[in-house]
Protein backbone atom coordinates (compact mmCIF):
# COMPACT_ATOMS: atom_id res chain seq x y z
CA UNK A 1 0.00 0.00 0.00
CA UNK A 2 1.43 3.03 -0.87
CA UNK A 3 0.72 5.80 1.42
CA UNK A 4 1.24 8.74 -1.17
CA UNK A 5 -2.01 7.22 -2.65
CA UNK A 6 -3.93 7.90 0.21
CA UNK A 7 -2.81 11.49 0.55
CA UNK A 8 -3.64 12.21 -3.21
CA UNK A 9 -7.15 9.99 -2.61
CA UNK A 10 -8.03 11.89 0.17
CA UNK A 11 -7.48 15.43 -2.28
CA UNK A 12 -10.00 14.31 -4.94
CA UNK A 13 -12.03 11.35 -3.43
CA UNK A 14 -15.13 11.76 -0.77
CA UNK A 15 -14.03 9.78 2.76
CA UNK A 16 -14.44 6.11 3.01
CA UNK A 17 -17.61 5.34 4.28
CA UNK A 18 -16.82 1.53 4.69
CA UNK A 19 -18.69 -1.35 3.79
CA UNK A 20 -22.27 -1.06 2.22
CA UNK A 21 -24.95 -2.92 -0.03
CA UNK A 22 -27.06 -2.37 -2.81
CA UNK A 23 -30.22 -1.39 -1.66
CA UNK A 24 -32.94 -3.49 -3.24
CA UNK A 25 -36.91 -3.86 -3.08
CA UNK A 26 -36.57 -7.42 -1.15
CA UNK A 27 -34.74 -6.03 1.91
CA UNK A 28 -37.02 -3.37 3.04
CA UNK A 29 -38.52 -4.97 5.55
CA UNK A 30 -35.23 -5.77 6.78
CA UNK A 31 -34.76 -2.22 6.98
CA UNK A 32 -37.41 -1.25 8.34
CA UNK A 33 -37.52 -3.57 11.39
CA UNK A 34 -34.33 -2.52 12.82
CA UNK A 35 -30.71 -1.31 11.89
CA UNK A 36 -28.74 -3.58 9.76
CA UNK A 37 -24.91 -4.25 9.62
CA UNK A 38 -23.96 -2.40 7.00
CA UNK A 39 -22.53 1.20 6.28
CA UNK A 40 -23.66 2.83 3.57
CA UNK A 41 -26.70 1.86 0.84
CA UNK A 42 -26.27 2.22 -2.82
CA UNK A 43 -29.66 3.06 -4.84
CA UNK A 44 -29.74 2.28 -8.57
CA UNK A 45 -30.76 5.95 -9.27
CA UNK A 46 -33.22 5.01 -11.94
CA UNK A 47 -35.79 2.80 -9.70
CA UNK A 48 -36.14 6.34 -7.94
CA UNK A 49 -36.80 8.58 -11.29
CA UNK A 50 -40.34 7.98 -10.52
CA UNK A 51 -43.13 10.94 -9.87
CA UNK A 52 -44.05 9.42 -6.01
CA UNK A 53 -45.44 6.71 -4.33
CA UNK A 54 -44.07 3.81 -1.90
CA UNK A 55 -40.65 3.97 -3.75
CA UNK A 56 -39.23 7.67 -2.71
CA UNK A 57 -41.81 7.09 0.74
CA UNK A 58 -38.74 4.39 1.43
CA UNK A 59 -35.86 6.10 -0.43
CA UNK A 60 -36.10 8.30 2.37
CA UNK A 61 -36.89 6.50 5.03
CA UNK A 62 -33.56 4.70 4.41
CA UNK A 63 -31.62 8.15 3.88
CA UNK A 64 -32.22 9.16 6.92
CA UNK A 65 -30.78 6.27 8.39
CA UNK A 66 -27.65 5.77 6.32
CA UNK A 67 -25.93 7.06 4.23
CA UNK A 68 -26.14 6.59 0.47
CA UNK A 69 -24.36 6.70 -3.24
CA UNK A 70 -26.58 7.05 -6.26
CA UNK A 71 -25.68 4.30 -8.64
CA UNK A 72 -27.25 5.13 -12.53
CA UNK A 73 -27.68 3.02 -15.44
CA UNK A 74 -28.74 4.95 -18.13
CA UNK A 75 -26.65 7.68 -18.38
CA UNK A 76 -24.61 6.75 -21.79
CA UNK A 77 -22.19 8.80 -21.47
CA UNK A 78 -20.08 6.66 -24.61
CA UNK A 79 -22.87 6.98 -27.07
CA UNK A 80 -22.47 9.79 -29.87
CA UNK A 81 -25.14 11.29 -28.97
CA UNK A 82 -24.18 12.16 -25.33
CA UNK A 83 -26.32 12.18 -22.23
CA UNK A 84 -29.80 13.35 -22.70
CA UNK A 85 -30.66 16.40 -20.89
CA UNK A 86 -33.96 16.08 -19.55
CA UNK A 87 -31.99 12.67 -18.02
CA UNK A 88 -29.27 14.33 -16.35
CA UNK A 89 -31.86 17.11 -14.72
CA UNK A 90 -33.81 14.12 -13.37
CA UNK A 91 -31.01 12.73 -11.80
CA UNK A 92 -30.00 16.55 -10.38
CA UNK A 93 -33.30 16.26 -8.78
CA UNK A 94 -33.09 13.05 -7.30
CA UNK A 95 -29.51 14.31 -6.28
CA UNK A 96 -30.77 16.87 -4.54
CA UNK A 97 -33.32 14.97 -2.52
CA UNK A 98 -30.80 12.23 -1.38
CA UNK A 99 -27.76 14.25 -0.54
CA UNK A 100 -25.26 11.49 -1.83
CA UNK A 101 -21.67 10.98 -1.27
CA UNK A 102 -21.47 10.41 -4.68
CA UNK A 103 -22.72 9.87 -7.95
CA UNK A 104 -21.73 7.12 -10.45
CA UNK A 105 -22.67 5.65 -14.17
CA UNK A 106 -21.27 3.41 -16.10
CA UNK A 107 -18.16 3.54 -18.75
CA UNK A 108 -20.07 2.43 -22.10
CA UNK A 109 -23.57 3.45 -24.14
CA UNK A 110 -26.60 2.47 -23.83
CA UNK A 111 -27.92 2.76 -27.18
CA UNK A 112 -27.98 4.33 -30.65
CA UNK A 113 -30.66 6.73 -32.79
CA UNK A 114 -32.97 7.30 -29.51
CA UNK A 115 -33.65 3.83 -29.10
CA UNK A 116 -32.43 2.01 -25.69
CA UNK A 117 -31.37 -1.35 -25.53
CA UNK A 118 -30.84 -1.29 -21.55
CA UNK A 119 -27.96 -2.58 -21.40
CA UNK A 120 -24.18 -1.49 -20.92
CA UNK A 121 -22.46 -1.81 -24.13
CA UNK A 122 -18.59 -1.10 -24.47
CA UNK A 123 -16.96 1.17 -26.12
CA UNK A 124 -14.12 0.62 -28.74
CA UNK A 125 -10.76 2.38 -27.15
CA UNK A 126 -9.76 4.91 -29.42
CA UNK A 127 -8.85 8.41 -28.81
CA UNK A 128 -12.17 9.43 -30.53
CA UNK A 129 -14.34 8.00 -28.08
CA UNK A 130 -12.08 8.96 -25.56
CA UNK A 131 -12.14 12.59 -26.91
CA UNK A 132 -16.44 11.89 -26.57
CA UNK A 133 -16.49 10.31 -22.94
CA UNK A 134 -14.59 12.72 -22.20
CA UNK A 135 -16.37 15.96 -23.39
CA UNK A 136 -20.06 13.82 -22.32
CA UNK A 137 -18.27 13.37 -18.48
CA UNK A 138 -17.66 16.98 -18.18
CA UNK A 139 -21.01 18.05 -19.34
CA UNK A 140 -22.33 15.58 -16.73
CA UNK A 141 -20.17 17.09 -13.89
CA UNK A 142 -21.32 20.81 -15.39
CA UNK A 143 -24.93 19.81 -14.35
CA UNK A 144 -24.77 17.85 -11.24
CA UNK A 145 -21.77 20.76 -9.97
CA UNK A 146 -19.63 17.73 -8.92
CA UNK A 147 -16.83 14.98 -10.36
CA UNK A 148 -18.84 11.96 -11.39
CA UNK A 149 -18.03 8.34 -10.59
CA UNK A 150 -17.39 6.10 -13.50
CA UNK A 151 -17.51 2.35 -13.29
CA UNK A 152 -15.57 -0.07 -15.58
CA UNK A 153 -18.15 -2.46 -17.44
CA UNK A 154 -17.91 -5.95 -17.85
CA UNK A 155 -17.63 -6.58 -21.85
CA UNK A 156 -18.34 -9.85 -24.07
CA UNK A 157 -16.61 -8.18 -26.89
CA UNK A 158 -13.76 -6.00 -28.03
CA UNK A 159 -13.68 -4.00 -31.13
CA UNK A 160 -10.80 -4.36 -33.60
CA UNK A 161 -10.67 -0.83 -34.02
CA UNK A 162 -9.33 -0.18 -30.53
CA UNK A 163 -5.46 1.75 -30.40
CA UNK A 164 -5.72 1.02 -26.57
CA UNK A 165 -6.27 -1.59 -23.90
CA UNK A 166 -9.46 -0.82 -21.52
CA UNK A 167 -7.24 0.01 -18.35
CA UNK A 168 -4.94 2.84 -20.59
CA UNK A 169 -8.69 3.90 -22.03
CA UNK A 170 -10.13 4.10 -18.46
CA UNK A 171 -7.37 6.27 -16.83
CA UNK A 172 -6.80 8.34 -19.78
CA UNK A 173 -10.84 8.76 -19.48
CA UNK A 174 -10.40 9.82 -15.22
CA UNK A 175 -7.65 12.45 -15.60
CA UNK A 176 -8.51 13.93 -19.16
CA UNK A 177 -12.60 14.51 -17.46
CA UNK A 178 -11.60 15.21 -14.34
CA UNK A 179 -13.58 12.40 -13.14
CA UNK A 180 -13.66 9.70 -10.56
CA UNK A 181 -13.38 6.02 -11.11
CA UNK A 182 -15.89 2.85 -9.53
CA UNK A 183 -13.52 -0.22 -9.78
CA UNK A 184 -15.52 -3.25 -10.27
CA UNK A 185 -13.48 -5.87 -9.68
CA UNK A 186 -15.78 -8.51 -10.48
CA UNK A 187 -16.14 -7.00 -14.09
CA UNK A 188 -12.35 -6.98 -14.57
CA UNK A 189 -11.86 -10.63 -13.44
CA UNK A 190 -14.98 -11.22 -16.04
CA UNK A 191 -13.68 -9.31 -19.04
CA UNK A 192 -10.36 -10.76 -17.97
CA UNK A 193 -11.13 -14.68 -18.67
CA UNK A 194 -13.39 -12.95 -21.69
CA UNK A 195 -10.62 -11.28 -23.30
CA UNK A 196 -7.24 -12.87 -22.50
CA UNK A 197 -5.76 -9.89 -20.24
CA UNK A 198 -4.23 -10.15 -16.54
CA UNK A 199 -6.51 -8.69 -14.28
CA UNK A 200 -4.01 -7.51 -11.91
CA UNK A 201 -2.04 -5.65 -14.24
CA UNK A 202 -5.08 -3.77 -15.16
CA UNK A 203 -5.92 -2.85 -11.93
CA UNK A 204 -2.33 -1.78 -11.49
CA UNK A 205 -2.36 0.45 -14.45
CA UNK A 206 -5.47 2.13 -12.95
CA UNK A 207 -5.01 5.96 -11.35
CA UNK A 208 -5.01 4.54 -7.71
CA UNK A 209 -5.52 8.21 -6.55
CA UNK A 210 -9.21 8.47 -8.19
CA UNK A 211 -10.88 5.39 -7.38
CA UNK A 212 -13.58 6.86 -5.29
CA UNK A 213 -15.37 2.77 -4.92
CA UNK A 214 -15.42 -0.62 -5.51
CA UNK A 215 -18.04 -2.63 -6.70
CA UNK A 216 -18.05 -6.89 -5.49
CA UNK A 217 -20.43 -9.29 -7.39
CA UNK A 218 -21.34 -12.70 -8.64
CA UNK A 219 -20.79 -14.06 -12.21
CA UNK A 220 -21.68 -16.92 -14.18
CA UNK A 221 -18.99 -19.36 -15.43
CA UNK A 222 -20.13 -20.78 -19.00
CA UNK A 223 -16.45 -22.25 -19.46
CA UNK A 224 -15.76 -20.46 -23.17
CA UNK A 225 -16.78 -17.16 -21.03
CA UNK A 226 -17.45 -16.06 -17.98
CA UNK A 227 -21.01 -13.54 -17.71
CA UNK A 228 -21.39 -10.68 -15.46
CA UNK A 229 -25.03 -12.16 -13.69
CA UNK A 230 -25.02 -10.62 -10.06
CA UNK A 231 -26.65 -13.58 -9.52
CA UNK A 232 -24.11 -15.34 -7.07
CA UNK A 233 -21.99 -14.99 -4.14
CA UNK A 234 -18.74 -13.34 -4.97
CA UNK A 235 -16.64 -15.87 -6.46
CA UNK A 236 -13.30 -16.64 -5.01
CA UNK A 237 -10.81 -15.67 -8.01
CA UNK A 238 -12.66 -12.06 -7.21
CA UNK A 239 -12.11 -12.26 -3.97
CA UNK A 240 -7.78 -12.66 -4.56
CA UNK A 241 -8.23 -9.57 -6.71
CA UNK A 242 -10.38 -7.61 -4.27
CA UNK A 243 -7.18 -8.17 -2.51
CA UNK A 244 -4.77 -7.57 -4.55
CA UNK A 245 -6.40 -4.27 -5.29
CA UNK A 246 -6.88 -3.40 -1.33
CA UNK A 247 -2.90 -4.13 -1.56
CA UNK A 248 -2.44 -1.34 -3.36
CA UNK A 249 -5.30 0.85 -2.96
CA UNK A 250 -5.88 0.86 0.77
CA UNK A 251 -9.11 0.84 2.06
CA UNK A 252 -11.55 1.81 -0.09
CA UNK A 253 -15.29 2.14 -0.03
CA UNK A 254 -16.40 -1.56 -1.28
CA UNK A 255 -20.04 -2.81 -1.57
CA UNK A 256 -21.95 -6.11 -2.80
CA UNK A 257 -24.33 -5.87 -6.07
CA UNK A 258 -26.68 -8.58 -5.96
CA UNK A 259 -29.46 -8.41 -8.92
CA UNK A 260 -31.36 -11.74 -9.08
CA UNK A 261 -31.59 -14.81 -6.82
CA UNK A 262 -31.15 -12.16 -4.28
CA UNK A 263 -30.60 -14.26 -0.85
CA UNK A 264 -31.73 -13.09 3.40
CA UNK A 265 -30.06 -9.55 3.39
CA UNK A 266 -28.42 -11.40 6.22
CA UNK A 267 -26.54 -13.60 3.77
CA UNK A 268 -25.68 -10.53 2.39
CA UNK A 269 -24.26 -9.09 5.37
CA UNK A 270 -22.17 -12.33 5.97
CA UNK A 271 -20.73 -11.87 2.67
CA UNK A 272 -19.98 -8.44 3.47
CA UNK A 273 -18.28 -9.50 6.38
CA UNK A 274 -15.71 -11.69 4.26
CA UNK A 275 -14.89 -8.07 2.39
CA UNK A 276 -14.42 -6.67 5.71
CA UNK A 277 -12.66 -9.46 6.51
CA UNK A 278 -9.73 -9.42 3.88
CA UNK A 279 -9.66 -5.33 4.03
CA UNK A 280 -8.81 -5.78 7.71
CA UNK A 281 -5.99 -8.60 6.44
CA UNK A 282 -4.69 -6.39 4.48
CA UNK A 283 -4.06 -3.16 6.49
CA UNK A 284 -2.83 -5.21 9.19
CA UNK A 285 -0.19 -6.58 6.89
CA UNK A 286 0.59 -3.03 5.75
CA UNK A 287 1.29 -2.41 9.20
CA UNK A 288 3.36 -5.14 9.90
CA UNK A 289 5.65 -3.96 6.57
CA UNK A 290 5.75 -0.36 7.96
CA UNK A 291 6.97 -1.39 11.08
CA UNK B 1 -11.66 -1.85 -43.30
CA UNK B 2 -12.53 1.79 -44.16
CA UNK B 3 -12.20 4.75 -41.52
CA UNK B 4 -15.81 5.09 -41.64
CA UNK B 5 -16.28 1.66 -40.28
CA UNK B 6 -14.04 2.03 -37.56
CA UNK B 7 -16.17 5.57 -36.42
CA UNK B 8 -17.77 5.54 -32.97
CA UNK B 9 -20.55 6.69 -34.53
CA UNK B 10 -20.62 3.77 -37.36
CA UNK B 11 -19.52 1.14 -34.25
CA UNK B 12 -22.55 2.03 -32.31
CA UNK B 13 -25.39 2.01 -34.81
CA UNK B 14 -23.79 -0.86 -36.77
CA UNK B 15 -23.78 -3.11 -32.99
CA UNK B 16 -27.47 -0.68 -32.23
CA UNK B 17 -28.60 -2.66 -35.52
CA UNK B 18 -26.87 -5.90 -35.11
CA UNK B 19 -28.58 -6.74 -31.53
CA UNK B 20 -32.23 -5.28 -32.62
CA UNK B 21 -32.35 -6.88 -36.05
CA UNK B 22 -29.32 -9.33 -36.39
CA UNK B 23 -27.56 -7.01 -38.85
CA UNK B 24 -24.19 -8.67 -39.57
CA UNK B 25 -21.91 -5.84 -40.32
CA UNK B 26 -20.61 -4.79 -37.42
CA UNK B 27 -19.24 -8.67 -36.76
CA UNK B 28 -15.99 -7.62 -38.98
CA UNK B 29 -15.22 -4.95 -36.36
CA UNK B 30 -15.24 -7.45 -33.77
CA UNK B 31 -12.27 -8.84 -32.32
CA UNK B 32 -12.64 -12.92 -31.83
CA UNK B 33 -10.57 -14.18 -29.20
CA UNK B 34 -9.68 -18.26 -27.56
CA UNK B 35 -13.01 -20.41 -28.75
CA UNK B 36 -15.11 -17.54 -28.76
CA UNK B 37 -15.88 -16.31 -32.02
CA UNK B 38 -16.90 -12.64 -32.89
CA UNK B 39 -20.22 -14.05 -33.73
CA UNK B 40 -21.04 -15.86 -30.25
CA UNK B 41 -19.67 -12.71 -28.63
CA UNK B 42 -22.23 -10.47 -30.34
CA UNK B 43 -24.67 -13.31 -29.19
CA UNK B 44 -24.55 -12.87 -25.85
CA UNK B 45 -25.64 -9.18 -26.42
CA UNK B 46 -28.52 -9.91 -28.71
CA UNK B 47 -29.82 -12.81 -26.16
CA UNK B 48 -29.43 -10.67 -23.13
CA UNK B 49 -31.29 -7.88 -24.58
CA UNK B 50 -34.20 -10.24 -25.47
CA UNK B 51 -34.15 -12.23 -22.12
CA UNK B 52 -33.92 -8.86 -19.63
CA UNK B 53 -37.21 -7.12 -21.98
CA UNK B 54 -38.54 -10.17 -21.25
CA UNK B 55 -38.45 -10.55 -17.52
CA UNK B 56 -39.33 -6.86 -17.30
CA UNK B 57 -42.27 -7.72 -19.47
CA UNK B 58 -43.29 -10.40 -16.63
CA UNK B 59 -42.82 -8.12 -14.00
CA UNK B 60 -45.05 -5.67 -15.25
CA UNK B 61 -47.35 -8.23 -16.43
CA UNK B 62 -46.88 -10.79 -13.65
CA UNK B 63 -50.77 -11.99 -14.16
CA UNK B 64 -51.25 -11.99 -17.91
CA UNK B 65 -48.31 -14.35 -17.33
CA UNK B 66 -49.54 -16.54 -15.39
CA UNK B 67 -53.02 -15.97 -16.98
CA UNK B 68 -51.65 -16.93 -20.57
CA UNK B 69 -48.78 -19.76 -19.21
CA UNK B 70 -45.56 -19.48 -19.59
CA UNK B 71 -45.46 -20.58 -23.42
CA UNK B 72 -47.70 -18.16 -25.11
CA UNK B 73 -47.06 -15.09 -22.86
CA UNK B 74 -43.43 -15.60 -23.32
CA UNK B 75 -44.14 -16.44 -27.14
CA UNK B 76 -46.40 -12.88 -27.57
CA UNK B 77 -44.05 -10.89 -25.52
CA UNK B 78 -41.19 -11.65 -27.75
CA UNK B 79 -42.70 -10.78 -30.64
CA UNK B 80 -43.79 -7.37 -29.10
CA UNK B 81 -39.86 -6.98 -28.40
CA UNK B 82 -39.17 -7.41 -31.61
CA UNK B 83 -41.82 -4.89 -33.09
CA UNK B 84 -41.31 -2.15 -29.73
CA UNK B 85 -37.44 -0.85 -29.19
CA UNK B 86 -37.69 0.92 -26.04
CA UNK B 87 -37.72 4.65 -26.41
CA UNK B 88 -37.23 5.01 -22.60
CA UNK B 89 -34.52 5.49 -20.31
CA UNK B 90 -35.94 3.45 -17.84
CA UNK B 91 -37.47 -0.57 -18.27
CA UNK B 92 -40.09 0.92 -15.72
CA UNK B 93 -42.11 2.69 -19.16
CA UNK B 94 -41.52 -0.52 -21.27
CA UNK B 95 -44.79 -2.30 -21.95
CA UNK B 96 -47.31 0.63 -22.17
CA UNK B 97 -48.32 -0.78 -25.94
CA UNK B 98 -48.58 -4.30 -24.78
CA UNK B 99 -52.19 -4.23 -24.19
CA UNK B 100 -53.40 -2.53 -27.41
CA UNK B 101 -50.97 -5.05 -29.15
CA UNK B 102 -52.80 -8.07 -27.81
CA UNK B 103 -56.35 -6.65 -28.82
CA UNK B 104 -54.80 -6.08 -32.20
CA UNK B 105 -53.20 -9.45 -32.70
CA UNK B 106 -56.71 -11.11 -30.90
CA UNK B 107 -59.01 -9.32 -31.28
CA UNK B 108 -61.75 -12.17 -30.38
CA UNK B 109 -60.36 -12.79 -27.15
CA UNK B 110 -59.51 -9.08 -25.35
CA UNK B 111 -59.99 -10.86 -22.32
CA UNK B 112 -56.09 -10.74 -22.86
CA UNK B 113 -55.88 -6.78 -23.39
CA UNK B 114 -58.46 -6.11 -20.45
CA UNK B 115 -55.93 -8.12 -18.08
CA UNK B 116 -53.22 -6.43 -19.26
CA UNK B 117 -54.58 -2.48 -18.97
CA UNK B 118 -55.32 -3.26 -15.68
CA UNK B 119 -52.46 -4.23 -14.52
CA UNK B 120 -50.50 -1.27 -16.25
CA UNK B 121 -53.12 1.03 -14.83
CA UNK B 122 -52.24 -0.19 -11.29
CA UNK B 123 -48.65 -0.03 -11.60
CA UNK B 124 -49.36 3.46 -13.36
CA UNK B 125 -51.06 4.36 -9.94
CA UNK B 126 -48.59 2.22 -7.58
CA UNK B 127 -45.42 5.52 -8.21
CA UNK B 128 -48.16 8.23 -9.53
CA UNK B 129 -47.20 11.57 -7.18
CA UNK B 130 -47.69 12.15 -3.81
CA UNK B 131 -50.40 14.58 -3.15
CA UNK B 132 -52.77 15.38 -0.25
CA UNK B 133 -56.61 14.38 -0.27
CA UNK B 134 -59.55 15.22 1.26
CA UNK B 135 -61.46 13.56 3.71
CA UNK B 136 -65.43 13.42 4.81
CA UNK B 137 -63.73 16.05 7.24
CA UNK B 138 -62.53 18.67 5.03
CA UNK B 139 -65.71 17.94 2.55
CA UNK B 140 -67.53 19.54 5.78
CA UNK B 141 -65.38 22.37 5.68
CA UNK B 142 -67.03 23.46 2.23
CA UNK B 143 -69.62 26.42 2.46
CA UNK B 144 -73.02 25.68 1.35
CA UNK B 145 -73.43 27.77 -1.12
CA UNK B 146 -70.12 26.53 -3.24
CA UNK B 147 -71.19 23.25 -4.00
CA UNK B 148 -73.24 24.78 -7.19
CA UNK B 149 -70.05 25.59 -8.69
CA UNK B 150 -67.31 23.53 -7.19
CA UNK B 151 -64.94 20.85 -8.54
CA UNK B 152 -62.47 18.59 -7.52
CA UNK B 153 -59.26 17.17 -8.88
CA UNK B 154 -58.63 13.62 -8.63
CA UNK B 155 -55.67 11.87 -7.01
CA UNK B 156 -53.02 11.35 -9.53
CA UNK B 157 -52.73 7.88 -10.82
CA UNK B 158 -56.66 7.73 -10.50
CA UNK B 159 -58.51 6.40 -14.00
CA UNK B 160 -61.05 4.59 -15.59
CA UNK B 161 -60.95 1.77 -17.78
CA UNK B 162 -63.64 0.70 -20.47
CA UNK B 163 -63.13 -3.26 -20.55
CA UNK B 164 -64.86 -6.06 -22.62
CA UNK B 165 -64.79 -8.10 -19.77
CA UNK B 166 -65.59 -8.70 -15.87
CA UNK B 167 -61.61 -8.25 -15.22
CA UNK B 168 -62.17 -8.20 -11.41
CA UNK B 169 -63.19 -12.03 -10.58
CA UNK B 170 -60.00 -12.65 -12.95
CA UNK B 171 -57.34 -10.92 -11.04
CA UNK B 172 -58.48 -11.66 -7.52
CA UNK B 173 -58.39 -15.27 -8.72
CA UNK B 174 -54.58 -15.04 -10.52
CA UNK B 175 -53.71 -13.05 -7.27
CA UNK B 176 -54.91 -15.77 -4.75
CA UNK B 177 -52.69 -18.46 -6.84
CA UNK B 178 -56.19 -20.16 -7.78
CA UNK B 179 -57.82 -21.57 -11.21
CA UNK B 180 -59.61 -18.42 -12.46
CA UNK B 181 -63.59 -19.50 -13.64
CA UNK B 182 -64.12 -18.49 -17.80
CA UNK B 183 -64.03 -15.03 -17.89
CA UNK B 184 -67.09 -13.54 -18.56
CA UNK B 185 -67.67 -10.84 -21.83
CA UNK B 186 -69.78 -8.29 -19.92
CA UNK B 187 -68.62 -4.52 -20.42
CA UNK B 188 -67.11 -3.48 -17.33
CA UNK B 189 -66.03 0.16 -15.88
CA UNK B 190 -62.89 -0.39 -13.35
CA UNK B 191 -61.66 2.44 -11.44
CA UNK B 192 -57.83 2.09 -10.51
CA UNK B 193 -56.45 4.50 -7.90
CA UNK B 194 -53.78 4.41 -4.85
CA UNK B 195 -55.09 4.89 -1.56
CA UNK B 196 -51.99 5.37 0.82
CA UNK B 197 -49.07 3.34 -0.67
CA UNK B 198 -51.43 0.65 -2.41
CA UNK B 199 -53.31 0.79 -5.26
CA UNK B 200 -56.38 -0.54 -5.61
CA UNK B 201 -59.28 -0.72 -8.01
CA UNK B 202 -62.77 -1.85 -7.98
CA UNK B 203 -65.90 -2.25 -10.70
CA UNK B 204 -67.89 0.56 -10.93
CA UNK B 205 -71.05 1.08 -12.57
CA UNK B 206 -72.40 3.25 -15.63
CA UNK B 207 -74.24 6.36 -13.82
CA UNK B 208 -70.65 6.37 -10.84
CA UNK B 209 -68.21 5.93 -13.77
CA UNK B 210 -70.03 8.58 -16.19
CA UNK B 211 -69.76 11.35 -12.96
CA UNK B 212 -66.19 10.55 -12.12
CA UNK B 213 -65.23 10.88 -15.53
CA UNK B 214 -66.98 14.08 -15.66
CA UNK B 215 -65.43 15.49 -12.57
CA UNK B 216 -62.02 13.98 -14.35
CA UNK B 217 -63.22 16.50 -17.44
CA UNK B 218 -63.32 19.60 -15.12
CA UNK B 219 -66.99 19.61 -14.70
CA UNK B 220 -68.62 20.83 -11.27
CA UNK B 221 -69.60 18.12 -8.67
CA UNK B 222 -73.38 19.48 -9.51
CA UNK B 223 -73.44 19.31 -13.34
CA UNK B 224 -71.82 15.54 -13.35
CA UNK B 225 -74.44 14.26 -10.81
CA UNK B 226 -77.31 16.41 -13.56
CA UNK B 227 -77.73 12.60 -14.89
CA UNK B 228 -79.11 11.66 -11.30
CA UNK B 229 -81.62 15.01 -11.20
CA UNK B 230 -85.07 13.00 -12.49
CA UNK B 231 -84.15 9.90 -9.75
CA UNK B 232 -86.08 9.77 -6.38
CA UNK B 233 -83.32 9.18 -4.18
CA UNK B 234 -80.62 11.33 -6.64
CA UNK B 235 -79.30 13.46 -4.20
CA UNK B 236 -78.78 10.56 -1.81
CA UNK B 237 -77.36 8.76 -4.61
CA UNK B 238 -74.57 11.74 -5.22
CA UNK B 239 -73.73 12.40 -1.43
CA UNK B 240 -73.34 8.46 -0.94
CA UNK B 241 -70.51 8.62 -4.15
CA UNK B 242 -68.96 12.08 -2.32
CA UNK B 243 -68.35 10.33 0.63
CA UNK B 244 -67.16 6.84 -1.11
CA UNK B 245 -64.68 8.70 -3.00
CA UNK B 246 -63.59 10.91 -0.07
CA UNK B 247 -62.95 7.69 2.06
CA UNK B 248 -60.71 5.85 -0.86
CA UNK B 249 -58.77 8.92 -1.04
CA UNK B 250 -59.68 9.92 -4.55
CA UNK B 251 -60.23 13.17 -4.11
CA UNK B 252 -57.20 15.36 -4.31
CA UNK B 253 -58.42 19.20 -4.12
CA UNK B 254 -61.70 21.52 -4.49
CA UNK B 255 -61.42 23.65 -7.66
CA UNK B 256 -63.53 26.38 -7.28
Amino acid sequence: MNRDIATQRSALCAPNPGFGLGLRTTHYADFVREPQGVDWLEIVSDNYLVPGGKPLHFLDTFRSQYPMVMHGVAMSIGSVAGPDSAYLQRIKALMQRVQPLWVSDHLCFTGAGGESLHDLLPLPYTTEALRTVVQHIQQVQDVLGRRLVVENVSSYLQYTASSMDEAQFLGAVAQEADCLLLLDVNNVYVSSVNHGFDARAFIDALPAHRIQQIHLAGHHDHGTHIVDTHDHPVADPVWQLYEHTLQRLGPVASMIERDDHIPPLIELIDELDVARGIAARVLRDAHKVAA
Amino acid sequence: MSTEHTSLAWLQDALHQHILHGDERVAAAVQSHGSLPAMDRLKIYRDAYRWRLLEVMQDHFAQTHLYLGDEFFNSEALAFIEAHPSEHHSLRDYGLAWPDWLSGRYPDDTDMADLASLEWALRSAFDAPDRPTLGLADLGQIPAEAWATLGFQLAPGATLLHLNHAIAPLWQSLHAEQTPEPVQAIPTTVLVWRQGWQPHFRSIDRAEAAALQAVMDGESFSDACAPLASAADGEATAGQWLRTWAREGLLASVQA
